[in-house]
Parts: C-alpha cells; sequence; structure tokens
C-alpha cells in the first residue's frame, strides 16, 4: 500500500514543484493565519521521539530477557502477566516472570507518556487547543482502565 | 509451551513483519491470522499478542518519523479520539463474542484489504493552500527534492468518522488498523502518502494501547506467544524495510493480494468449521 501509493504523493508532488510557487513557501503561516505557529510545533516531537526510542529499546530488553532467563532456568514459561498486585513481590524474588511483565508494561507505558509530554509541552507553547486534544486522548485511554478492572473483576 | 512452537512463533512474527513492511501495513496485519490457522494458537491470545506487537512498532517506527516531522501530531489527535473510544467497543467484541464469529470477520476484513490493492483507488492528491478550520495544516521536509511539502487536510469530519472503522478494526482484530487508516488520510483527507503513513503509524501505538489494556484485563495476553511474536516482528520489519526497495512493486503486490485472500479464506473456512489446523 506504501509503495502503490507513493506513486501519487510523486506524481503530486511533481505538480507541486511545476507550481509558480517556491518550495520554501510552505514554511510561512498557516493559510487561516489561526497561529503564527505551524500546529505541526505544538508538540514537542523531538522529545515524543526520545522518549519512544528509550522505552522500546528498555521494554524489550526487559521482556526478551525475562523469557531468556524463564527458559534458563525453569525450562518452560508461564503463559500470563504476573498480576500487577504480585509484580513487586516476584520482581524482589528474581522471577525471571515478573522482569518479562514489566518489560510489557514499560511498553504500553510508551503512548500514554507521550500524551503526558505532549500535554505539557503544549502548556509551555501555550498551544491550548493542542493541550485539550492531548487531554481528551488521554482520558479517554485512561477511560479503558476502569473497563479492564471490571473485566479483570469478571464484571 | 515447547521451544520449537516459541521458535515457530517468533518466525512467524518475523515473515509477517517483514511481508507487512514492505507494504506499509506494519507486522500486525499478518501475525495474528498466520499464528491463528498455520500454528494453531486462540485467536484471543493471538489478537492480544497482535495488539501488543502493534504497540511496539509504533515506537519503533514513529522515533524515526516523529525525528524526521512528518508526523501531524494533531491531526492524530483529533482522529484518536473517535478511533481509541471505537477501539475499547471492538476490544470488548473480543471478550464476548464467539471464536468462531471473531474468524469469520478477521477472514472477511483480510478479503476486503485484498480487494483494495486489487482495485487500487487512485486519490486526487494533497492541498497545499486554502480553508482550515481545525488549524491541522503542516509541513515537511522532502525526502527527495529540496524545499518543504506543505498539506492542509481535507474533510475532517468525514476524516473522523471513517477513522472509527479503523478503531474498531484495531480493537476487535489487534492489527493496528493502519490498513484502514492510511487510505483513509491518503484517499479522503488528501494528506500526502509519506504523512499518512507516518501519522497512521503514530497513531496505531494509542489506539493498540486501550485494546491491549482490555486484553489484560480480561487475562488474554499470553506472554509464551507475545514475546516470541515481538521479538520476531523487531527483526522482520527492519529485513522488511530493507527489501521494500529492492524487491520490484508489481512482485510484493502480487505476493501481499495472494497472502491476503488465502488467509482470509482460511480464516472464515475455520470460522464455519469448513477446515481447522491439523
Amino acid at each position: 500500500m506504501d509503495n502503490d501509493t507513493q506513486s501519487v504523493e510523486s506524481s503530486s508532488e511533481s505538480k507541486e514543484d511545476s507550481s509558480s510557487e517556491p518550495p520554501d513557501a510552505s514554511s510561512s503561516e498557516p493559510p487561516d493565519g489561526s497561529s503564527s505557529e505551524p500546529p505541526i510545533a505544538a508538540y514537542n516531537a523531538g522529545v515524543v521521539g526520545w522518549l519512544y526510542r528509550a522505552i522500546s529499546l528498555v521494554g524489550i530488553v526487559m521482556a526478551v530477557g525475562g523469557v531468556a532467563a524463564e527458559l534458563y532456568l525453569h525450562g518452560e514459561m508461564r503463559s500470563g502477566l504476573v498480576p500487577p498486585g504480585e509484580l513487586g513481590s516476584t520482581l524482589a524474588a528474581g522471577e525471571p516472570a515478573a522482569l518479562t511483565t514489566l518489560g510489557i508494561w514499560v511498553l504500553l507505558a510508551g503512548p500514554g507518556l507521550a500524551l503526558v509530554s505532549m500535554f505539557f509541552s503544549g502548556v509551555k507553547r501555550k498551544s491550548w487547543g493542542a493541550v485539550v486534544l492531548a487531554a481528551m486522548v488521554f482520558g479517554i485511554i485512561i477511560a479503558a482502565v476502569p473497563i479492564m478492572n471490571c473485566i479483570e473483576g469478571g464484571l | 509451551m515447547s521451544t520449537l512452537l516459541l521458535l515457530a512463533i517468533a518466525l512467524t512474527g518475523f515473515f509477517a513483519a517483514a511481508l507487512g513492511t514492505m507494504v506499509g501495513m506494519g507486522g500486525g496485519t499478518f501475525v495474528v491470522p498466520v499464528l491463528v490457522v498455520a500454528l494453531g494458537i486462540d485467536i484471543r491470545a493471538a489478537i492480544a499478542a497482535g495488539a501488543i506487537c502493534v504497540v511496539l512498532t509504533s515506537l519503533k517506527g514513529s522515533e524515526v518519523y516523529l525525528k524526521e516531522g512528518m508526523v501531524n501530531m494533531k491531526l492524530a489527535m483529533v482522529l484518536e479520539i473517535s478511533t481509541i473510544a471505537a477501539a475499547i467497543a471492538g476490544a470488548m467484541v473480543v471478550i464476548f463474542a464467539p471464536v468462531s464469529a471473531l474468524k469469520v470477520i478477521f477472514g472477511l476484513v483480510l478479503t476486503l484489504v485484498a480487494l483494495v490493492f486489487i482495485t487500487n483507488p487512485r486519490g486526487r492528491g494533497s492541498v497545499k493552500s486554502g480553508p482550515d478550520p481545525y488549524g491541522l495544516v503542516a509541513s515537511y521536509d522532502r525526502p527527495t527534492k529540496p524545499g518543504q511539502r506543505k498539506y492542509v487536510p481535507q474533510h475532517v469530519r468525514r476524516g473522523v468518522g471513517l477513522n472509527s472503522v479503523a478503531g474498531l478494526t484495531a480493537g476487535m482484530l489487534g492489527i493496528g488498523g493502519g490498513a484502514v487508516q492510511v487510505p483513509v488520510m491518503n484517499k479522503v483527507m488528501r494528506v500526502p502518502m509519506r504523512a499518512a503513513v507516518a501519522t497512521s503509524t503514530f497513531m496505531v501505538g494509542m489506539t493498540a494501547l486501550v485494546s491491549a489494556l482490555i486484553y489484560t484485563g480480561a487475562g488474554l495476553v499470553d506472554v509464551a506467544v507475545t514475546v516470541p511474536a515481538m521479538a520476531g516482528i523487531l527483526m522482520g520489519s527492519q529485513m522488511g524495510s530493507k527489501m521494500g526497495t529492492q524487491v520490484p512493486e508489481a512482485t510484493i503486490r502480487m505476493v501481499l493480494i495472494v497472502v491476503l485472500l488465502v488467509l482470509g479464506t482460511m480464516m472464515v473456512a475455520d470460522g464455519v468449521g469448513l477446515w481447522s489446523v491439523p
């Protein structure tokens, strides 16, 4: 899909290039003049990118390391995640399954942490529309947690 | 679970991600059906593993796109509101729907995606100026030419509505939703392809997160399926991105259509009881 529609992009790119407008004109103000800052800069993409890199690296190392350790020590592995309430004690006991579970939770924390970072970035730049959007998306994700707990408790 | 099966799951993740990355769909779309029809993994465990794998591939893919400034983060936030809400509903379907129904739905979605590739509807190109009531205008550095490419997303309300379909699919099937999001952004909202793929890659992580949380609560996450698949996907997506530039587009397209149709047919056949894993 990527490749076949890239031809659409490239054809429109060439059309764009043949227009009289110089390429650098795109860096000017948005057409509606609603803001002097391009919306894409309302969130700090650099920080989110760095956060994603760190989280994916730490998460995958912990998860795969936990599985490898469990296979090495026990010759087999448990199928489910360690329940959140037992995570601390099993980690302290040096159980590899706890490391795997923690690795998965670290990965799952990534998008949530990105939203928190985007929220504060918007506040810092006083881009209130961006702040409200980040808060709304974060709120909906948080709404999944009570649903998760309800299901965990058997609804 | 035997070491051999863990290895088979990792290999499945590897090849599925290599193919998925070559066509810009990520690894999740193929991992779930192959785990089910080839290895006989429980479809709910496969869907939960698929969702967590999507979070991982989104984190890995987005870090590059974010660095290059290709992700339209504000557009992503606008679209995510409806997408995530629909993903929650989709995840609930996984928990309560019969396994056979999930297989049939999955098979039909795969067949539908194959049909999209066969018909290959063309977009009308991006719009670089004009009304922008939601302030979603963005630009990015052209990778092949000097200067920036600017675009104003069109038909935002329609895009928000259609993205809820992506969310529902993602929540219900654990495949991320990029297969729906990218065409909607590119063909309907007239977002340039590169920006659509980048923004979708960023979005699918958040969409898959809500589904993964709900699957976790329901106890559907099987570590023995999820972690080997994650490791395979991570390596396969790197190989796929390299191969994507070397293998002719027509070949990739043909392989993709055949794989989608075969997997779709097998999933439907499995769902209605005509075929099952030996």
